[in-house]
């Protein structure tokens, strides 16, 4: 009976992990008919104490312009590691972001808060335009920018 | 004894195919394998990002109005840059460098998927 338990326990323990609650959650940003050039944008993540948690996109490839991006620059200090693997082009004036990532259950409903910076050569730097709450309670939501976003929409 | 080893063994083996299993089927739907980031669908951005943004603050220590980025400017941001010289586009528009890159350990992405990512 011992041995059956002790196998069940390390079947537990690798099963568990490949488990690991999360869903797909879809962040939708619509920029305005600024009708300059492609605007860099950052979306990224604090938790409940607004304490910088990661980065889910940078759009716009350029390292030396994200320092326009003043909140995320500043929370997440700007280094590359920061954003390898989910940079891309810049959004053009009236295009949509859409960015659909895995993210924890646990992460959602517990005060987690999104993000959005922007910033346009020739216009203006928004840090933190849009902060809207990681919860279901928001979900389907459009929130307007205050700078170059239309509109944001998180969706699970 | 030797008949519950067994038995351990047979569950320990079922969990793990299950729990593989369940792998497999997540990365079907497309959260957890990198190549799919290669299906985005941004055109246009092309030429959009690589244009230099000044700051304010910058303009105006360099004497210009305050509050917009100059574009004038331009140049004496770019003494490095690395593609106003004609080789624009160098920015791949379809998201990173290459789809091989892993996603930061901040966790988000739940450990090992990448988000996809379209503009429309």
């Amino acid at each position: 009976m011992k041995a059956l338990m002790t196998a069940l326990a390390a079947a537990t323990a690798l099963v568990t992990p490949t488990l690991a609650m999360a869903r797909p959650v879809t962040f939708e940003t619509t920029l305005k008919n600024y009708g300059g050039n492609g605007a860099y944008v950052a979306l990224y993540v604090t938790d409940a104490a607004g304490k910088y948690r990661g980065t889910l996109w940078m759009a716009g490839g350029k390292a030396k312009y994200h320092r326009h991006l003043a909140d995320w620059q500043r929370m997440s200090g700007g280094a590359a590691a920061e954003i390898d693997g989910i940079t891309g082009a810049s959004i053009g004036s009236g295009k949509t972001l859409k960015i659909t990532a895995d993210i924890a259950d646990a992460m959602i409903d517990a005060g987690y808060q999104v993000r959005v910076d922007t910033a346009v050569e020739d216009g203006m730097d928004n840090p933190s335009e849009v902060v809207v709450p990681l919860s279901t309670g928001s979900a389907g939501k459009l929130t307007p920018g205050k700078g170059y976003v239309k509109s944001f929409s998180v969706s699970f | 004894m030797t008949r519950h080893f067994l038995v351990g063994a047979a569950l320990l083996l079922s969990a793990t195919t299950a729990g593989l299993a369940i792998t497999a089927a997540a990365r079907e739907s497309g959260f957890l394998t990198p190549n799919r980031h290669a299906q985005s669908t941004i055109s246009k951005a092309a030429g959009e990002g690589d244009r230099p943004i000044l700051l304010a603050s910058e303009s105006r220590k360099n004497g210009h109005h305050a509050g917009r980025i100059a574009k004038r400017d331009r140049h004496h941001d770019d003494d490095d840059d690395d593609d106003e010289d004609g080789s624009r586009g160098m920015i791949l528009q379809n998201g990173p460098a290459s789809s091989a890159t892993p996603v930061p350990g901040s966790g988000l992405f739940n450990g090992n998927s990448r988000p996809k990512v379209q503009v429309q």
